[in-house]
């Protein structure tokens, strides 16, 4: 037997052999990239502002934002409201703040459900392949098909007699976008479904759902996180689109797209506090992530030229 | 009687690609039968049908003709849980270790995947660390991760997962051709002694035909998906039938000693 060679090539385990690795772990080597991209620290910390400004700002910044004030309705910014108030009187920062919640927490849930749904279903199409991926793509190609501003007002206007229930809200908004994730997961399994280990797992026993999701899934997961990011990015736009459009939460409840859709009906009155601080604030979480995603992608594809 | 019936049997299989305009015949009638305890190459260039007969032999692929025979049963065309026992079995060793590895997974899931799939009785880390020992890495290679070993330690790995269910017949895909050729010959060796230790029967793929002769007791030869030349190894090389098998061996570099001992 060739004890000695063998013993030899054992040596690269030992600690001064083994853990010189040039790439460490595959998250760590992702994590350096990406701290690297000013883009995407910058995305990261606008990110993390917001979060601290609309779960903590609260505790900090105290108003009332459940029961209306006539008496204090469309003041203009002053030491009293520091970005002044809206129609039925709300402190419009501190509103901006209860809003923001309600905005971040509906983009991290449909982002969340749609990403679930859409990289299960592309899996599954993309690795059953033949008639089924036919068959389940053509879907996706009908729903892609159906014109997007003209769901979105059909949305609006039906489910919204008087404030629809928040989930409802979700469910409709991961609904429009689980699309995105079904193709590329759907293309990536393709390339995956044909590399070696997948044959292994079968010949190992394993069945479909163990390959699909202890396999496949888990070697998608860069495009899959990547895809995430810009999700949430999409979901608080589409959220503010449609509630501009009409779609509105009950009454007590506050979002982004409801303070710009109400204080825009405001704005030739030159009520302008009303409008700009929400709209600042979409644009700010939504380029902030679109940064973050950007620089996840970039991560991920060094990632694989070093391997 | 039942020593008598081939382990492994491929009975007239043909097997044909079909891309948009035209179709690959990548096997063309093949029959070949491996007897228990059998040390079998099949050798052949690239594109001779030698992975699609791996593929086909395993039940990854189904013949477009022909079928799979395991012990007299047919497994060719079965659904895949009707395979299980057929899989505890038969197992394979792919070309390349860094592709035939799941990245993702710890050696430990790696080596615990088929035990657990294919419902494997004992414990489960014991019987990890005991693979690992079977094909000498230490026991602490199993927190790591693929990408963390050579390419020979992967092929190792590899080698002790289709060993995990202790199967009886060894299908080797070109084992060793995607590794540096200073490792080639521990692997080799490492196939040999495990053949020998745990009484395999060994398929061994291959184009090269002096590491065939190292290690199998009969060859088969495949030329452009047809079965040109079987028989014992040694008889093959001292007087081969076929023109391609003496192209073959023309191919395999020798040392001058060698050819002496040979005649």
């Amino acid at each position: 037997m060739a004890t000695l060679p063998v013993a030899a090539e054992l040596q690269e385990l030992a600690p001064e052999g083994g853990e010189v690795y040039k790439q460490g772990s595959v998250a760590q080597l992702v994590l350096r990239t990406f701290t690297k991209n000013k883009l995407a620290v910058a995305g990261v910390a606008i990110v993390v502002f917001m979060v601290l400004f609309c779960f903590v700002g609260p505790l900090v910044y105290h108003t009332d934002q459940v029961y209306t004030n006539i008496m204090d309705s469309n003041e203009a910014p002053s030491g009293a409201h520091l970005l002044g108030t809206d129609n039925n009187g709300y402190d419009i920062l501190g509103r901006l703040m209860v809003g923001g919640q309600s905005s971040i927490e509906i983009g991290l849930a449909v982002a969340a459900m749609a990403t679930c749904f859409g990289v299960v279903y592309g899996a599954v199409s993309g690795y059953f392949g033949k008639i089924v991926d036919v068959v389940m793509m053509r879907i996706v190609d009908i729903l892609l098909a159906v014109p997007i501003v003209f769901l979105f007002i059909f949305v609006a206007t039906t489910l919204t007699p008087n404030g629809s229930p928040l989930w409802v809200l979700i469910v409709v908004l991961a609904g429009l976008s689980w699309l995105g994730p079904a193709r590329l997961v759907r293309g990536e399994t393709l390339s995956l479904r044909t590399r070696e280990y997948v044959s292994a797992v079968k010949v190992m026993g394993g069945r479909s759902r163990r390959v699909v999701f202890r396999h496949i899934i888990p070697n998608a997961i860069g495009t899959i996180v990547v895809n995430a990011t810009f999700q949430v990015a999409d979901a608080i736009l589409v959220l503010a689109i449609l509630q501009f459009l009409g779609f509105s939460l009950p009454p007590p409840t506050a979002t982004w797209g409801q303070m710009l859709s109400q204080g825009s009906s405001f704005l030739s009155d030159g009520y302008w506090w009303q409008v700009y601080p929400a709209l600042v604030a979409i644009i700010l979480v939504v380029v902030a992530f679109n940064f973050i995603g950007d620089a996840l992608r970039d991560s991920f594809e060094v990632r694989l030229q070093e391997r | 009687m039942s020593s008598l019936v081939p382990v492994l049997e491929a009975r007239g299989v043909s097997k044909s690609y079909r891309s948009r305009h035209r179709s690959v015949q990548a096997l063309d009638g093949v029959s070949l039968a491996v007897p228990a305890g059998a040390t079998l190459g099949v050798v052949g260039e690239s594109g001779s049908g030698k992975s699609t007969l791996a593929r086909l032999l395993l039940a990854l692929d189904q013949p477009t003709e022909g079928t799979v025979l395991y012990r007299g049963a047919q497994v060719s065309g079965r659904r895949e849980r009707e395979l299980v026992e057929f899989r505890r079995r038969v197992q394979i060793v792919f070309q390349d270790p860094m592709s035939s590895l799941d990245p993702r997974m710890r050696v430990y899931d790696l080596l615990a995947e088929p035990l657990r799939a294919l419902a494997v009785p004992g414990d489960q880390g014991e019987r990890v660390a005991e693979l690992l020992a079977s094909v000498e890495l230490p026991a602490d290679a199993a927190r790591r991760y693929p990408h963390q070993f050579s390419g020979g330690q992967r092929q190792r790995i590899a080698i002790a997962r289709a060993l995990g269910p202790s199967p009886e017949v060894l299908v080797a895909d070109e084992p060793v051709s995607a590794l540096d050729v200073s490792v080639r010959a521990q692997i080799l060796n490492l196939l040999a002694s495990l053949v020998r230790d745990f009484n395999l029967t060994l398929v061994f793929i291959s184009h090269d035909m002096a590491v065939v002769r190292h290690l199998c007791r009969s060859v088969a030869v495949l030329y452009r998906g047809h079965l040109v030349e079987t028989g014992p190894t040694h008889q093959i090389y001292r007087s081969p039938q076929h023109e391609y098998t003496r192209e073959l061996l023309a191919a395999v570099p020798r040392v001058r000693t060698e050819r002496v001992r040979a005649h």
